[in-house]
């Protein structure tokens, strides 16, 4: 789509200021993201900024998610995103993003409806690629 | 203290033999007294009864059925069985089944009664006691889990973060070299305040508080000095007010952890320049500090969950989840109190309440 050659757009959520900054660059330097990273410490303001959202116009955005944040966790994150009607979450495809080693996160993740897969930290470049259905190059 | 008399339940269809029971033991035992099962079940469900003694052939139910009836229900009581006659076959097999603790012959033997009462008296301290223990332990192995999900998360995390910026650092060559090294050392940073919280409250809650004279402006100086570079040049500044009347005794160590707490929570937290108070009004009744900043304040929906523990506010600032959860707990061994007040964008200030040990 862009001369850059990154094919999505992306939503950070993350309480973790370092993380965020880390991901996003990552993203941007492995060239799979299509624009400005959009970052978010702050859930509640993302979950807001989501459902008003605009975005979407070149398919659907990524969202790398935290599970351990203060105020509201990642599953309630999804949770929410999960009563929003259809035409609105399909806008977002979401995926977790947890240095977690917790079997029932995992579990968890797996088991719902609205994640479609647990990615660790720090990210993995070439596991999002698989998982986002690229291959290299 | 007095010792607490041993409560007995003694149940028998014969009024005389009561009577008899109650002026013979009244000044031993915490006597109930009851003329039938069913009078003895529904004083079983009104109080605690450690030793039941029932006598055996009763109208309608014998001893045996009433004990066998109320095993379940109770099974910490201990059940004492007498009677008169010699209708041992049925004493013996309920004995074997483990309805009962012993059987005594009627008519009683005074000092056999005290003897067997108190041996009772002692198993179902010992289960009591070894079912309270189990719960605690339980609870202790919940908090534990609880404790080893988040502890390893929260020093799992920013080994995480420095293993991506690491990552990041070899990809991307355009960032300076330095920002990276920061990057990392505020993930290094957050790992050490959370390690040494860790062993803070480990040592809290092992040590059992020990009560000696305490000097407040000593601990006090003792605190400003030690946080006195925590923001590196930035000077704090630290108005210190302790007014202490007559000797005040606690565990001097349990308060130099809550005011430390308290104190770098506020610097923490300060939004530009950091102005602490620190007020100490010391008693003969309790000590009352009070720890004021004039920071960011806490957002109104988390003022109630701050004590909690692995709690975090929505500061960027955050920190291990465990600072005021371990002034709370220190304060609760102290068996003092403490409150917050915060204004959002204004400034927060706790109240911590200790009381004298004289």
């Amino acid at each position: 789509m862009s001369g850059s050659g990154g094919r999505h757009a992306f939503i950070l959520v993350d309480d973790n200021r370092v993380d965020l900054l880390v991901t996003s660059r990552m993203l941007h330097f492995g060239g799979l993201a299509r624009e400005g990273v959009r970052t978010y410490a702050d859930p509640l303001e993302a979950l807001a900024e989501m459902k008003a959202g605009a975005e979407g116009a070149g398919g659907p955005v990524i969202v790398l998610l935290d599970i351990q944040m203060p105020r509201m966790d990642g599953f309630a994150f999804l949770d929410e995103v999960c009563r929003w009607p259809e035409e609105v979450r399909g806008r977002y495809r979401i995926y977790m993003l947890s240095s977690t080693l917790d079997a029932d996160d995992r579990r968890r993740v797996e088991e719902h409806h609205c994640a479609l897969g647990l990615l660790s930290k720090p990210i993995d470049l070439d596991r999002l690629r698989a998982a986002l259905g690229e291959t290299e190059g | 203290m007095v010792e607490q008399k041993i409560r007995v339940l003694y149940i028998d269809d014969e009024l005389h033999n009561l009577n008899a029971f109650k002026a013979a033991f009244r000044r031993d035992y915490d006597i109930l007294l009851a003329e039938s099962a069913e009078e003895g079940r529904r004083l079983l469900a009104e109080h605690e009864v450690p030793v039941i003694l029932s006598d055996q052939r009763m109208p309608g139910e014998t001893g045996i059925e009433f004990f066998e009836s109320i095993k379940d229900l109770y099974p910490y009581s201990m059940r004492i069985l007498l009677t008169g006659f010699t209708d041992i076959q049925a004493v013996i097999s309920a004995v074997n089944l483990g309805n009962i603790f012993r059987y005594l012959q009627k008519p009683w033997d005074e000092e056999e009664i005290r003897r067997v009462v108190q041996e009772a008296y002692d198993i179902n301290q010992t289960r009591v006691q070894l079912i309270e223990k189990n719960r605690e332990l339980e609870k202790a192995y919940q908090e534990l889990d609880r404790f080893v999900y988040s502890a390893s998360h929260d020093m799992r995390a920013p080994l995480m973060s420095i293993l991506g910026i690491v990552r990041l650092a070899r990809l991307d060559r355009e960032t300076p070299a330095d920002e990276h090294f920061r990057m990392i050392e505020e993930s290094v940073l957050k790992l050490d305040v959370f390690i040494r919280n860790i062993i803070q409250y480990y040592k809290n809650n092992r040590f059992e508080p020990e009560h000696h004279p305490v000097d407040w402006a000593g601990i006090v100086r003792e605190c400003v000095e030690a946080n006195r570079y925590q923001r590196g040049e930035e000077v704090i500044e630290c108005e210190t007010d302790v007014r202490q009347e007559g000797e005040f005794r606690s565990d001097g160590i349990k308060l130099r952890l809550i005011l430390n707490n308290l104190v770098s929570n506020a610097i923490k937290y300060s939004d530009g320049h950091p102005k602490i108070r620190i007020a100490v009004d010391s008693g003969p009744e309790r000590a009352i500090l009070k720890v004021s900043d004039n920071g960011v304040g806490i957002a109104q929906g988390d003022v109630e969950q701050v004590f909690k523990m692995f709690y975090r506010g929505t500061h960027p600032n955050s920190g291990s989840g465990l600072g005021l959860y371990i002034v709370r707990d220190a304060v609760t061994r102290l068996h003092g109190s403490v409150t917050v007040r915060s204004e959002e964008g204004a400034g927060t200030e706790f109240t911590v309440e200790i009381p004298n040990h004289p």
